[in-house]
Parts: structure tokens; sequence; C-alpha cells
């Protein structure tokens, strides 16, 4: 098959607008605490400027490969400072989960996260713990900002491989 | 209100006894909290000259507030039990739940560690149980569970996963 990537699926511009809005409670406590000034707008502008371009250079770094091998190779960084690429085995994969929070439901967009079993991201624990920024951490990869449709066949995509690529000893269940 | 249907719902049903007990579980610390509400206002109004006035006042508008509580809260979960899918296909286990926010979990069968089903207070209540799943991640364990379902269903749910897991794990 041709490999499919990001550019098949992709991480939608629209995502950039709410991409940020998950900072919104800490900079509200912030207002409060700071009695509201006018430094407080500025600093709060400037923060949210920073959160929107991080984003917009995370989506613009972030890659992933499906092809016909055992491997989902994903690639993610911050331009020049950090780069990262991860080899997850199809076979490893634990859970596919699709949520849509508010304003993904407002904007028509989905996201998909996929876990593995690894110990690295159990430290994301409460509902909050399955949504996250772009990209790889710990035992998540999450994608946001895709369309309703892309999110799904992308699942499907994801649950044909794991038909395709079990791993021999698979019948441990991880 | 359409019913979000799949197979195994038709064949494992969710009880409607379980809009009523997520309501009143939902209610309760409303009720208390109001409650609560209302006797600090008729301490403080205790010593006034129309106490009797005012206590009509409070309990009629408390009163009010906790019918209107109670019927929102009834209506978002008649509409949660409403569109609460699930569905056993033969390769994954896929629950979805939330009418505004939903939230999706696909599971391979072979990835399931273990079913368990138990009931809490108001469960044993209302009679009914709660079939969890879990794979090898945090996640799972919080969100893979089908709750809400009658005795028969979730003995019949509970065997159809185990019977399915243990044909994947022999071949």
């Amino acid at each position: 098959m041709n490999p499919l990537t990001e550019k098949n699926y992709p991480v939608q511009a629209r995502w950039l607008i709410y991409a940020g809005v998950v900072y919104l409670p800490v900079l509200i406590i912030a207002a409060l605490l700071s009695a509201w000034t006018r430094e407080w707008f500025l600093a709060a502008t400037a923060f949210f400027g920073l959160v929107f371009f991080l984003n917009l250079i995370m989506r613009a770094n972030f890659h992933f490969t499906i092809d016909d091998g055992p491997f989902l190779t994903v690639r993610q960084g911050l331009s020049v400072f950090w780069q990262q690429e991860k080899q997850s085995p199809y076979g490893r994969i634990q859970n596919v989960l699709i949520n849509r929070g508010i304003f993904d439901r407002l904007l028509g967009l989905s996201t998909l996260v996929i876990e593995n079993a690894s110990a690295g991201g159990q430290s994301g624990l409460g509902r909050r713990g399955t949504q996250g920024p772009l990209g790889f951490f710990g035992n998540r990869i999450t994608i946001p900002g895709l369309t309703q449709a892309h999110a799904e066949e992308l699942k499907a995509l994801l649950l044909q491989k794991i038909k395709e690529h079990p791993l021999s000893d698979a019948r441990s269940g991880l | 209100m359409k019913l979000a249907m799949s197979p195994t719902r038709e064949q494992f049903p969710l009880s409607r006894r379980k809009i009523w007990k997520k309501t009143l579980t939902r209610f309760f610390p409303v009720f208390d909290i109001t409650l609560i509400f209302a006797i600090g206002l008729l301490i403080l109004a205790r010593g006034g000259a129309d106490f009797g006035d005012a206590l009509a006042g409070i309990i009629i508008f408390v009163g009010l507030f906790d019918i209107v509580v109670f019927f929102l809260i009834y209506w978002f979960q008649r509409w949660y039990w409403a569109v609460y899918f699930y569905d056993l296909t033969p390769d994954h286990i896929i629950i979805r739940k939330g009418p505004i926010t939903p939230r999706e979990i696909t599971v391979p069968y072979e990835r399931l560690q273990d079913v368990y089903v138990d009931q809490d207070l108001f469960d044993r209540l209302f009679k009914l149980y709660d079939v969890h799943v879990s794979s090898a991640t945090i996640s799972s364990g919080m969100e893979a569970h089908i709750d809400g379902l009658e005795r028969t269903a979730a003995e019949g749910l509970k065997a159809k996963l185990l019977e399915t897991m243990n044909r994947k794990l022999h071949g």
C-alpha cells in the first residue's frame, strides 16, 4: 500500500483556534489573584499568543506514517530545538479512543488517542488524562483536530493493522 | 429521543432504571446543599418578626429550585442513557458515552485483561450491575465500562465477553 501520513489525515488548521483554551482556568485564577490589572491582560495576550505559536509549530512538525510494516512511525518536534521519533508496533496498541470535547464538537473535529501498555504515561490520571497536547507522550499518541470522518477512518485503519500484525506473544494480551 | 442502538444493546439492553439511579445519585448532593442553605437562612431569619412569611418563602424558593434542578438532571440522564452506545464487534469492543462531549474507547479482545461486574450501594437498590473491562492502561479502566444493566443482561454480556476472549486467546 502507499504509505499514509498526516497529509492524508491532517490536523485541521481550525484546531489552533481552541488548542490553547485548556490553559484558560489557570489564567482566570491568576487574573483573580492579581486583581484584574491591565498588566494581566497584556500578560494573558502574550501567553495565548505564545501558546498559539507553539501549537502552530508543533502541528507543522508533527508527522506519522502508516505503511506495510509492523510499526507506526511518529515524529514530532519543535523545529530546531528538539526532534523525537517513535516506532510503535501495531501489535502493542491497547486502546484506540476518540474523544470530542466541547470545542471539538463546535468545530466539527475529533481527537484520536492511541495507547500502548508502556509505563511512561501512567501519570495521566483522571479524565484529562486522555486529552493532551498534540503528539506522543508516555504511553499515548494524541492526534487532535482531525475531522470526524478522518478520525473514524484512521481508527478503522489502525484496528485493521492490529489484526494484520499481531506479535508472536500477543496471546498474553500485552 | 433516538436511541444509539447496536446488536449488542438489543441483546443486552441498558436498563431504564439507570436513568433514575443516576438522577438520584446526582440530585442528593444538590439537595443536601440546598437543605443546609435553607437551614442557614432560617437560622438568620429566626429573630425577625415575620418569621412565618420568611419560612414559607424559603421553603417555596428552595423547593422550586430543587424541583427544577431535579428535572434538569433527569432530562440530562435520559439523554445520556439514550446516546449510550456499546457494541461487541467480531474483533473489538467499542463503547461510546456522552451526549455533549462523546468519549469513545475501542479495545481489541486480545487486549482485554479481565472482566468484572460490580454494584455500588445505589446499584443494589435499583438492582443494576456494572460490567467493567480493561486493557493494560489506566484510562481503559476508567472508561471501558457499561453500567446500568439488569442481571440477565450483565451475566449474558460477561459470558459473551469471556467466551470471545477465550476463543481469541486459544486460536
